[in-house]
C-alpha cells in the first residue's frame, strides 16, 4: 500500500515535470489580451482630468513602472563597482544621467563607506526596511503611482521590498519644522510641465537611499524629478544635497519603463531574512548575524 | 559602589530603551558602551556618545557621570577606520581631566560595530572595547 502511494507520487511528479513548460505558458485568452496593451506604446502621454501629466495606468487599464539600470554612479574602478556588477554591467543609460563615481563629491568618510558597501551589501531594504529616494523607485516587480488631484497629493507604491507606500503632498504646504525623521521623510511636490518636482527632508539614518549604499546623514535634502518622456518611458532624476556626507549637491537618475497589463500583487517581505547569499551577496562572511535584532 | 550604581543604571536604561537599530549614516554616530582599564583585572564601565554635526565629530564621554567629558577633538581616518578622540572634563575631586582615546572600528557593516584601542585617562593608560548599542 505504502509502495503504491510512493509510485503514485513519483508518477504525479513526473507528469508535472513534463507539463510544467506547457502550464507556464499564458493561455490563448491571456496572450490575446496582453499584446493589445503593448501595441499602444506610442499613444500620447496620459493626462489627469485637470490636464496635468499622469503617471498612472490609463483608466480601465493596469500597468507598473519598472526600473532600468539603477546604479547611482558609473564605476571608474573595480573598487567602485558592486560585487554583483563585477561580472559585467555596462548599461550606463543616457549620457549625463548618471555621474562617474570618481566625480561624486564624497567627503572622505562617505567615499570609504561607499567603497566598503560595494563588497558588503547588507542593505536594510533587503531586510524589509523602507527606503526613500532612489530606492523608493528602484524596487523589484514594479512601482505604481496614484495621483489624487482632489486630495492634492500623490502616492508611490512599491511592489517589492517593504511593500509600502510614500505620500507626496501637492497642496503647497511647507515641510514641518520639527518632524521626527522617518524612512521616507516628508515630501512636498508640484507639477512643472510634464514633470513632477518633489522636495524631501527628514529622512532618518536607518536606511540606504539606493541599492548601492550611497551614504547619507540626517542633513539629507532630496530633490526628485519625474518626467514622462513618452507613454512608456519615465526619466527619474534625483539631486542629493547632504553637507554631512558630500562637499556639494550632485544629481543622478535612471530611466523607467512602463509595463502594461501588470499590477501590484501581494508581496510579503520576511523581516529577519538571513538568506545572506541570496539577499546581500557573498562578501559578508565575517559579519555578526547573531543579534536577534535585524539591523 | 560607584561601579555597581553605574551597572544598575546601565541595565535599567537598556531595559527601558527600544531595541537598537542600525546606524546607516556616519558610522560613528550613536551610543557606544563597554569598558576600559589599565589591566585585564581592573576594568571600568564607560559610555561614549558620538555625534556628527555639519562635518564635526563630537559628543560626550560618560554623559551624566561626574567625570563626564565633552569631546573637544574628534577625527576619523576612514582609510583605515581609526578614530582619535580627546575629551575634557573633571575628575572626582573637581580637577581637570583629559581623556584621549585612539581606536579602530571593527565589523563596520554590523549594527553592533566595535571600537577597540587605547584609552588614556589623565596619566593612566589602558585599553578599551566599546560596542555600538
Amino acid at each position: 500500500m505504502r509502495r503504491q502511494h510512493h509510485f503514485g507520487a513519483v508518477l504525479a511528479a513526473g507528469a508535472l515535470f513534463i507539463l510544467a513548460p506547457v502550464l507556464a505558458q499564458p493561455s490563448a485568452a491571456q496572450a490575446a489580451r496582453q499584446p493589445a496593451a503593448a501595441k499602444d506604446d506610442n499613444r500620447p502621454i496620459p493626462r489627469l482630468p485637470d490636464g496635468h501629466v499622469s503617471f498612472e495606468a490609463p483608466p480601465g487599464e493596469k500597468g507598473v513602472w519598472n526600473r532600468q539600470d539603477y546604479r547611482p554612479f558609473i564605476p571608474t574602478t573595480v573598487d567602485e563597482a558592486a560585487l554583483r556588477d563585477r561580472g559585467g554591467n555596462n548599461n550606463d543609460g543616457p549620457p549625463g544621467l548618471k555621474p562617474k563615481a570618481s566625480d561624486v563629491p564624497f567627503l572622505p568618510w562617505s567615499r570609504s563607506l561607499f567603497l566598503y558597501r560595494q563588497t558588503h551589501e547588507i542593505e536594510p531594504y533587503g531586510r524589509c526596511k523602507p527606503a526613500g529616494g532612489f530606492r523608493n523607485m528602484a524596487t523589484p516587480y514594479g512601482t505604481e503611482f496614484v495621483q489624487v488631484p482632489e486630495q492634492e497629493r500623490m502616492y508611490i507604491f512599491q511592489t517589492g521590498g517593504p511593500h509600502s507606500f510614500r505620500p507626496i503632498y501637492m497642496d503647497g504646504r511647507a515641510h514641518p519644522k520639527d518632524s521626527d525623521p522617518s524612512y521616507y521623510g516628508h515630501s512636498v511636490g508640484r507639477y512643472e510641465g510634464d514633470s513632477i518636482i518633489v522636495d524631501t527632508v527628514g529622512i532618518n539614518e536607518r536606511g540606504w537611499i539606493d541599492a548601492y549604499g550611497t551614504p547619507t546623514t540626517k542633513q539629507l535634502h532630496l530633490i526628485e524629478k519625474w518626467t514622462r518622456l513618452d507613454f512608456k518611458t519615465l526619466r527619474y532624476e534625483i539631486t542629493i544635497d547632504d553637507p554631512g556626507a558630500y562637499t556639494k549637491p550632485f544629481t543622478t537618475g535612471m530611466l523607467m519603463t512602463y509595463q502594461p497589463g501588470r499590477e501590484m500583487f501581494e508581496f510579503v517581505c520576511q523581516d529577519g531574512n538571513l538568506a545572506g547569499e541570496l539577499m546581500i551577496g557573498g562578501g559578508n562572511a565575517k559579519i555578526d548575524r547573531t543579534s536577534p535584532i535585524v539591523p | 559602589m560607584r561601579n555597581k550604581l553605574f551597572y544598575v543604571v546601565g541595565i535599567l536604561a537598556l531595559l527601558m530603551t527600544p531595541a537598537a537599530v542600525a546606524q546607516q549614516g556616519h558610522p560613528l554616530v550613536g551610543v557606544w558602551s563597554g569598558d576600559w582599564g589599565p589591566s585585564a583585572t581592573e576594568r571600568h564601565p564607560v559610555v561614549v556618545e558620538m555625534t556628527w554635526h555639519d562635518t564635526t565629530l563630537g559628543g560626550m564621554i560618560n554623559p551624566g557621570e561626574t567625570d563626564a567629558a565633552q569631546i573637544k577633538v574628534g577625527t576619523l581616518n576612514s582609510t583605515n577606520w581609526t578614530v582619535h578622540l580627546e575629551g575634557e572634563g573633571k575628575d572626582e575631586k573637581g580637577g581637570p581631566l583629559k581623556t584621549v582615546i585612539d581606536g579602530t572600528v571593527e565589523n563596520l557593516g554590523s549594527a553592533k560595530r566595535v571600537l577597540t584601542g587605547t584609552w588614556m585617562r589623565g596619566t593612566v593608560k589602558g585599553t578599551f572595547k566599546i560596542t555600538r548599542e
